[in-house]
């Protein structure tokens, strides 16, 4: 009587539905680390990054310099191994105060609403129209402003995206009974927003922040490419590219090296944040 | 179990095979690798022109089956059993044959009107993809239209121009007509309703209710009606299978369930009921909640939360016993207990009206002309209500009444557009004083609907309520939640859970403790329980009437159901399109209604 029919469930992945693989996720997870223990441990390198040896200018790689030298025989390693530095703590600034300030005033707007909310809709509207980057090259470059300016520059027109993105997370749930019950009971806004909206939004920011630390390490990189931002002879990945390219057939390690970091580096933290994102939206579903 | 086939509706004696048949249904999830049963061998049998209903609390896997018999499983859920389509084993069709079935031999009518049709095509359009003509061709747009028009008819829609209508430009319940319409337009043989009226209102629901019911006798369709309400599966049905933790439980035709239960389950449910026609002094209600799949009890599944329960419950799984005739139970004791049972069942009818209280006392909130409009829609239309001290108010309407926007301007979370509303003498405005702010905040609160969202997930039970805690004083905090929790019947360690760990009748208590943190003499209840199962609802609205005798405090009730408001209101205002169209003392509103749609009200409550 009990015949069996089985319904084949839909293939799924081992590790869920529209994740990435383990293997992915390690891989991003080392390189991130090995970028974090350079930025830590700049003690690492073999030599001092910005010894000049001109005698041993433009070598290929070998045993005393695996990445070669420099035209001025900089130790090609070492200077990258420095160089991690600005690669990381830029962008990571840049990230951290592109996030806290839009979800500040993305918050108030969403959660305000009314005049407020289109006040400062509209100064998104105009910051989104100009191209953060164009005005970095322009204003660093007519200036000669150096490397906290085009910082700053950068945070402030890379607000817009990230400021939308919060506020319509506060629109979405300022409308839910549990926000309307804390403003029942009397609860003030500002602890409304700090202590009952800002734990709901976990997963979105460490998503915004690996996300603006990705577009923030290609766009500080690009400007020091153009020689902008970061001082000259400064060992920074952009720069080491930009200065390195005319003896790219001597040693094209020098320019080389640093671009893959750069896209390695850029591409691990896009893994990463995307890996925290679905963990931390798992979590949130369970509940 | 027996194959009675029992004919009502049908003149015709041939016998026939039953529509559907439904041998040992077993649905399996996998979790961690193991398989957790969600339904476990299911037996039923429905012959052509009958109805029958699966009722069960939230839980029991009702809806599992009823997917399960179209095979329409979501993924990773798979089935075992038997099912039989007029008489043809289905059993290893392929999903090709499968596809074929569905909508000629079995079709379903889904729960929610708003989300069954496509938006972006005219109900026409949705209407026409299933017609054919008898040689299996599309049909020639004349042709086409003239069908569809035909079909509309034959669900009640006799004007040609809702085939034109956009989803969205038509009522819930003619959304509901539309999608019946398109489920029967292939005559299927069987027509599987998962809860079909449980988001409609409730005049709008005894319309499907008796739509459905005729189709049985116009198309000889088989009805499966998937209900958590007993009064909506007694009032169509002819026979009722009550499922509880995957298993069926009872099954016997409608008046004997209704009149000689054999289960403790299904005595319990009837007694939980509230009913509409008296205010009884307790509603029975019961212990606990259905457990989830995969921490269901090995032996009788319903025995932890029996009173009739003994050991020999609790040693090995127990048969669906043959009871009476076409009777069956899953009960060891039904001989013992069925005297019992039956008493339990009938106490619900026989309790004695204890008639509501009269509070003649100062009034704590006043509306005068309190009128809200958005834009052109007007959402209250000048209410003027009263609601005194210790006094219980009801504030009764469907759906788009305005009663949740009146509610909403009685704590201030809305502002009238015109008119006043006054809490604890205090005028509601955009600019108060600190000191007028608080003593609104003291004077009224509010407890709200969906216990899904009614509490912030990721923050636990305990932080919750000393964020309410904190606002009238800084001191003992943790004592004062605690005490707070054993007042509405929570351990005090329930503090440290989040808000997913808990039930939703666990939830709403949650709410309702943080709606009493700051002591208001009064609380709104938008909804409470609506989204409640019975036996939790019971529990709830006990609760609230222990609350009231306890710590005097008055509630406004904005509620849907008129058996909630006889048991807990008072008083009673009945809105119908922002307008308070009848007021008075409960009793007299609903034993004496004056009021025509008061009437149609009450006329359409499905009862048992």
């Amino acid at each position: 009587m009990t015949a069996t029919s089985v319904i084949p469930a839909v293939r799924r992945t081992r590790w869920g539905v529209g994740s990435l693989p383990p293997v992915t996720v390690t891989i991003a997870l080392v390189i991130l680390a090995g970028v974090i223990v350079m930025v830590l441990f700049p003690g690492i390198a073999p030599l001092d990054p910005d010894r000049i040896d001109a005698a041993a200018a433009l070598q290929g790689p070998s045993a005393a310099h695996w990445l070669g030298t420099d035209e001025l025989g900089r130790d090609v390693l070492s200077r990258v191994i420095a160089g991690a530095r600005t690669a990381f703590l830029a962008p990571l600034g840049l990230a951290t105060g592109i996030v806290a300030l839009s979800l500040t005033i993305g918050l108030i707007a969403g959660y305000a609403g009314g005049w407020v909310d289109t006040f400062i809709g509209r100064i998104v509207d105009v910051l989104y129209a100009v191209p953060a980057l164009l005005v970095a090259i322009v204003v660093v470059g007519v200036t000669g402003g150096g490397f906290v300016m085009a910082i700053v520059i950068l945070t402030i027109f890379g607000l817009p995206s990230s400021t939308r993105l919060f506020r319509a997370a506060a629109m979405e749930r300022v409308r839910l009974p549990y926000i309307e019950a804390a403003r029942t009971v009397g609860t003030s806004p500002v602890r409304i927003l700090f202590t009952q909206m800002l734990p709901t939004l976990r997963p979105l920011i460490v998503a915004t922040l690996f996300l603006q630390f990705t577009y923030g390490l290609i766009e500080v990189s690009t400007l020091s490419f153009l020689g902008l931002g970061v001082p000259p002879g400064a060992s920074d990945w952009g720069r080491m590219m930009f200065e390195n390219r005319a003896s790219i057939s001597a040693n094209a390690w020098a320019t080389i090296a640093p671009g893959v970091l750069l896209v390695l580096l850029a591409v691990s933290t896009n893994v990463v944040g995307d890996w925290l994102y679905n963990r931390y939206e798992a979590k949130e579903r369970q509940r | 179990m027996t194959t009675a086939i029992t004919m009502t509706t049908t003149t015709t004696t041939t016998i026939a095979p039953p529509a559907l048949e439904v041998r040992g249904l077993t649905v399996t999830a996998q979790r961690d690798g193991h398989p957790v049963p969600i339904t476990e061998d299911l037996d039923l049998t429905v012959a052509p022109g009958e109805a029958v209903a699966i009722v069960g609390e939230s839980g029991s896997g009702k809806s599992v089956t009823a997917k399960a018999l179209m095979r329409l499983l979501p993924m990773g859920l798979t089935v075992d059993g038997a099912v039989h389509l007029g008489g043809r084993d289905t059993t290893g069709f392929t999903e090709r044959r499968m596809r074929r079935l569905r909508g000629t031999e079995i079709s379903m009518v889904m729960q929610d009107p708003f989300t069954m049709l496509n938006p972006m095509e005219t109900c026409g359009a949705q209407l026409a993809v299933t017609l054919t003509g008898p040689d299996g061709r599309r049909l020639s747009g004349a042709r086409r239209r003239e069908e569809v028009v035909r079909r509309l008819a034959e669900v009640g829609i006799t004007d040609p121009a809702v085939a034109d209508k956009y989803p969205f430009e038509l009522s819930g319940g003619m959304r509901q007509r539309v999608g019946i319409a398109a489920a029967i337009s292939r005559n299927p043989r069987v027509i599987i309703a998962d809860e079909p009226t449980t988001a409609l209102d409730v005049t709008t629901q005894k319309e499907i209710l008796d739509l459905l019911n005729s189709l049985r006798t116009t198309h000889r369709i088989a009805v499966v009606l998937i209900t958590h309400d007993l009064g909506v599966a007694f009032s169509l049905c002819d026979r009722v299978y009550v499922m509880y933790a995957g298993q069926i439980v009872e099954t016997a035709d409608a008046s004997t369930l209704m009149d000689q239960p054999k289960h403790p389950y299904t005595a319990s449910l009837l007694a939980a009921d509230p009913p509409i026609d008296r205010r009884v002094e307790k509603l029975a209600s019961i212990p606990g909640s259905v457990p989830p799949p995969g921490r269901r009890p090995a032996a009788c599944r319903f025995a932890p939360r029996c009173e009739w329960a003994v050991d020999a419950c609790r040693e090995r799984p127990i048969e669906l016993l043959q009871v009476g005739e076409d009777h069956a139970a899953r009960c060891i004791r039904f001989a013992e207990i069925g005297d019992g049972l039956q008493a339990l069942a009938m106490a619900r009818r026989d309790q004695p009206h204890t008639g509501s209280l009269a509070v003649p006392a100062a009034p704590v909130i006043t509306t005068r002309d309190a009128r809200r409009v958005y834009g052109e829609k007007v959402a209250v239309a000048g209410a003027t209500i009263e609601v005194r001290r210790g006094e219980s108010v009801g504030i009764v309407g469907e759906s788009g009444s305005g009663k949740t926007t009146l509610a909403r301007m009685l704590v201030g979370l809305t502002l009238p557009s015109s008119g006043s509303v006054q809490v604890g003498g205090v005028e509601l405005s955009s600019r108060l004083s600190r000191a007028d702010r608080d003593r609104v905040r003291s004077t009224v609160q509010m407890a709200f609907q969906d216990p899904s969202s009614t509490l912030n997930p990721s923050r636990s039970v305990g932080s919750t309520l000393r964020e309410a805690l904190r606002l009238v004083s800084l001191e003992k905090l943790d004592e004062r939640t605690a005490e707070l929790l054993e007042l509405v019947g929570l351990p005090p360690d329930y503090a440290k859970r989040m808000p997913a760990q808990l039930s939703g009748g666990e939830r709403q208590r949650v709410a309702i403790a943080r709606g009493l943190a700051r002591d208001p003499d009064v609380l709104v209840c938008d909804e409470v329980v609506s989204a409640l199962d019975v036996s939790v609802q019971a529990h709830i609205l006990n609760l609230l009437r222990d609350l009231q005798t306890k710590l005097g405090i008055g509630y406004v009730f904005i509620t849907h159901d008129l058996a909630v408001v006889r048991q807990i209101t008072d008083r009673v205002y009945v809105m119908r399109r922002g307008e308070i169209v009848e007021s008075g003392p409960t009793d007299q509103v609903l034993d004496e209604p004056r009021d025509d749609y008061t009437r149609s009200l009450l006329a359409s409550v499905p009862s048992h």
